[in-house]
């Protein structure tokens, strides 16, 4: 048998005053503004936003951005909960229930476009619009996770990356109609799975116990 | 725990020695190895430390610390079966490297070693003269010369070790 009151001893040298991790909704409300505040300044001092800002103005528009933008924020507290073990997050078949919502709203809006028309030639900027909010929120969101660690990376990173895939298309949605084409839809998931995928490869060693 | 998290170490101990026949507990559900067991709860107590400021006092603390150890058991498991995955190939591997000229050389070596010893018991003019003309491959001549005798008593040494080799090689 291992001798572990040696080690329970060595720990117990080690000890020191730690602080605690607050609950999940309370780092959200402060992590979420951040996240926002940080994709907007990227968005702007790379000059992307070319065709400026606008609140949405069709009620499938503003839906589209409300729910983008809050099915990112229940990506993001998946990600924090699953950080802390033995915390058991519930909202995840909502999640999912929203998550089906935009896809069959965006699977409507690719058939009959709301009244704003697209810009044509647009994947390239949808692309680098969603990028340079993306890759600043994925930072931000990884040394959040580096705060718990977790036991289980790949799982909490996969979360993030999705929450920050859907923050990135709410703030699309101020410079872009919901209604898009196959080509412009198939743009934006390509770099939310970039955004993803970054997010795991360059955070898989820095959130791992 | 609280007063763990506040730096108090002989509460932290406390803690610890309490729960180590849980994580013990929880880990012997995963892992059946006893020697891969004791290592789950030196990983677990460690992974406790690292973690301690994710325990929220307001919650019960079992499900943490199940939480932990089981992540740890897996780990574990994973890591065995990874090793037992990769000493298999590296046998397969082994298998079809081998040279079997090896064969070969541990056979000569065994048949060195059993001339040795029957050549061991011949007295030291037999074995001498068996030494230099069968195994260093003088002539009967060379070997006279070096042992200062004739030729026909080079013949005679080795007539007679050559007889007693068989009678002990028959043994």
């Amino acid at each position: 048998m291992a001798d572990h009151e040696k080690l329970i001893d060595d720990l117990c040298a080690s000890a020191t005053p730690v602080k605690r991790v607050a609950p999940v909704w309370k780092r959200l409300l402060w992590l979420l503004p951040l996240m926002l505040g940080l994709a907007c300044l990227s968005v702007i001092s790379f000059g992307i936003a070319a065709g400026g800002w606008s609140f949405p103005s069709g009620s499938r528009d503003m839906f589209n951005a409300i729910l983008c933008l809050s099915l990112g924020a229940a990506s993001l507290a998946q990600a924090l909960a699953i950080g802390v073990p033995g915390l058991v997050w519930r909202g995840r078949r909502l999640l999912l229930m929203g998550i089906a919502a935009w896809l069959a709203m965006t699977g409507a809006g690719l058939e009959t476009p709301s009244g704003q028309a697209i810009v044509p030639d647009d994947q390239p900027f949808c692309f680098a619009f969603l990028l340079a909010a993306g890759l600043p929120m994925a930072t931000t969101v990884i040394f959040a996770l580096r705060r718990t660690r977790s036991l289980e990376p790949v799982r909490a990173l996969v979360a993030a990356g999705m929450g920050v895939g859907f923050l990135s298309f709410g703030l699309l949605a101020f410079c872009h109609p919901a209604g898009v084409s196959a080509s412009d839809f198939i743009t934006h998931i390509m770099a939310a799975l970039v955004i993803g995928l970054l997010t795991l490869a360059v955070g898989r060693k820095i959130v791992s116990v | 725990m609280r007063r763990a998290q506040d730096g108090d170490q002989a509460a932290y101990r406390l803690v610890l020695l309490a729960t180590l026949p849980v994580i013990r507990a929880f880990a012997r559900r995963r892992i059946f190895d006893e020697v891969l067991l004791e290592d789950v709860v030196q990983e677990t107590l460690l992974t406790v430390h690292k973690l301690r400021h994710t325990y929220d006092p307001q919650r019960p603390l079992l499900p943490w610390l199940a939480t932990i150890t089981f992540a740890r058991a897996i780990d574990a498991t994973r890591r065995t079966v990874r090793l037992q995955r990769r000493e298999a190939a590296d046998e397969d591997a082994m298998t079809s490297a081998v040279d079997d000229s090896w064969n070969e050389q541990i056979e000569a070596l065994a048949n060195d070693n059993e001339v040795g010893r029957l050549l061991s018991r011949l007295p030291d003019r037999q074995r001498m003269a068996v030494e230099m003309v069968k195994i260093r491959e003088m002539s009967l001549d060379e070997a006279a010369a070096e042992t200062r005798t004739s030729v026909s008593a080079i013949k005679s040494l080795l007539h007679r070790a050559i007889s007693s080799l068989r009678e002990n090689g028959s043994q």
